[in-house]
Order: C-alpha cells, then structure tokens, then sequence
C-alpha cells in the first residue's frame, strides 16, 4: 500500500459518507408521498438498465487477461444467461 | 492488513467504488480525485434509493436510515425482483424480504472480504474468481428481462461501457441501434 494510513482514513470517511448520503438520498425525501406515473415506469428500468454495464467490461474485457477477451469466461457468462432467462 | 480491509468493506459496503478508489490510491491520486470517481462509481445508489421508494418509502425515518446503507447490487436486484412478481406484499412483508436478502449477502460479503485479504495473493490464478463478479450480475439481471424495451434497454447498458472504453467490440454504431430501439419501444404501452 502505497497511500499513508491517515490518507486511507479520509478516503474510507468520505466514501463512507457520500455513498450513504447517495443511497440514502431519494429515498430519504421521497418517504410516504406517490411518485408519477411516468417516474415510476422509467424506474423500471434500474436493473436491465444498470446491471448490464456493469456486466459487459468484466465479460468481454476482464481485468485479470489485461482486457483481452476470453472465450472460456464468455461461454460461462452465456450459460448463466440462458439458465437465468 | 485485514482489518483495515474488513474496515474500508464495512465502512462503504460497494464493491466497485473500492476497488476504483484503490487502483486511483495506487496511482498516487490527490485525496479529493479519489472521492469523487469513487462516489461516481456509486451513483446508480441514487437511482436504487429511488426506486425502493416506490416500494418501502412508507417505511419509518430510522428503518429507512439504516437500511440505505445496506442497499447493494445484490439485495436490490432480488427485493426489486420481487416486489413486481407480488405486487400484494405488505410494507412489513417487503421489509423482511429486503432485510433477509441483505442481511445475508452483506454477511457473506464482510466475511469473504476477511478471508480474501488473508488468504491474498496465495489463491490461484486459475481459479477464475474473478469471474463470479459478472456471473452473478448476470444471474440476476436475467429474470428482470421480460418484455422487448427492457432487452433493448440492456443492450444498450451492455454497449455503452464497451464503447466508451474504445474497444473493439462495439462500435457508435451498435450503441445507436440499441439506444433508439429502447427509445421506440419505451414509447409503446409495457405488459410487463
């Protein structure tokens, strides 16, 4: 580890903090009231919309093969897609 | 060693903006860089936050609070999940739900987190576990995909990624394609 603890700490404090305050947020405000229609139908969306990017880089470029596609992990990704579906 | 990486896990509980706050931190980046592309990674937690809302906005200021911090990948994808296939559940029956999912995964996570930076470097290449990452995003995005504008909408999430990192899997082209079919489809009324 190249960082100094005391820096570490800051890192892990103001991560700690913005990504509560980010998972917090809408649902914090939101609370009891209805949202709109139209919101409520884009939200339906999160997961097909948000997963996939995640996804994609770890398949078809994988860190640990220094981005060069592997066809071994792209068969064991197609697989679990066809049992999932 | 294995403390402090127990510490950052349960500290900021989201996988991705660690290890991107770790690559920058080895990259000798200034503090406040770090944070922000770290926070950045995290912001999908702000489109999760919203949708539980919809579903256990309801829910007490403190419960709401505590479980915020739990909001994973894992335990919203399955507590969406859920919540469209039974739309009847109760606020109190969602909770658990949602707790029990998070519960779990979080306790698996913290513990594997541990044994990970004991163990270190000693696990075998071979191994591939690396993979379990994307195999278990896939596992459960897969059941979410029901009707046309949602395929469409993850092609498009699937492309962007790849485009935006210049590779030569997928073009402007394709990234176009997906993006104006989700957009045409959306338009038309959704059965799911």
């Amino acid at each position: 580890m190249s960082a100094s603890t005391p820096t570490l700490w800051i890192i892990i404090t103001g991560l700690a903090l913005g990504s509560w305050l980010l998972r917090f947020s809408f649902w914090g405000i939101i609370s009891n009231k209805e949202l709109p229609k139209w919101a409520k139908r884009h939200l339906r969306y999160t997961v097909v919309a948000v997963m996939p990017g995640i996804i994609a880089p770890l398949v078809f470029l994988p860190r640990t093969t220094n981005g060069v596609f592997d066809l071994l992990r792209f068969v064991a990704a197609t697989i679990t897609l066809a049992i999932g579906d | 060693m294995y403390l402090t990486s127990v510490a950052f896990l349960l500290a900021v509980i989201a996988g991705a903006a660690q290890f991107t706050a770790l690559s920058l931190m080895l990259d000798q980046m200034p503090i406040i860089v770090v944070i922000i592309v770290g926070l950045t990674v995290n912001l999908r937690m702000a489109l999760y936050s919203t949708t539980l809302a919809t579903h256990l906005g309801a829910a007490p200021f403190r419960t709401r609070a505590l479980l915020a911090y739990s909001i994973l990948d894992h335990s919203f994808a399955l507590a969406y999940t859920k919540h469209q296939e039974n739309p009847e559940m109760t606020l109190s029956q969602k909770l658990s739900f949602y707790f029990g999912t998070t519960g779990l995964v979080g306790a698996i996570w913290i513990v594997g987190t541990g044994i990970g930076a004991w163990v270190g470097t000693r696990i075998p290449d071979w191994l591939a576990l690396d993979f379990a990452i994307p195999i278990a995003f896939i596992a459960l995005a897969a059941p979410a995909l029901r009707i046309m504008p949602q395929v469409s909408a993850a092609l498009t999430g699937l492309c962007y990624p790849l485009h935006s990192q210049k590779s030569p899997w997928s073009g402007p082209d394709c990234c176009i394609q997906c993006s104006s079919s989700a957009r045409h489809r959306t338009g038309t009324p959704l059965g799911g």
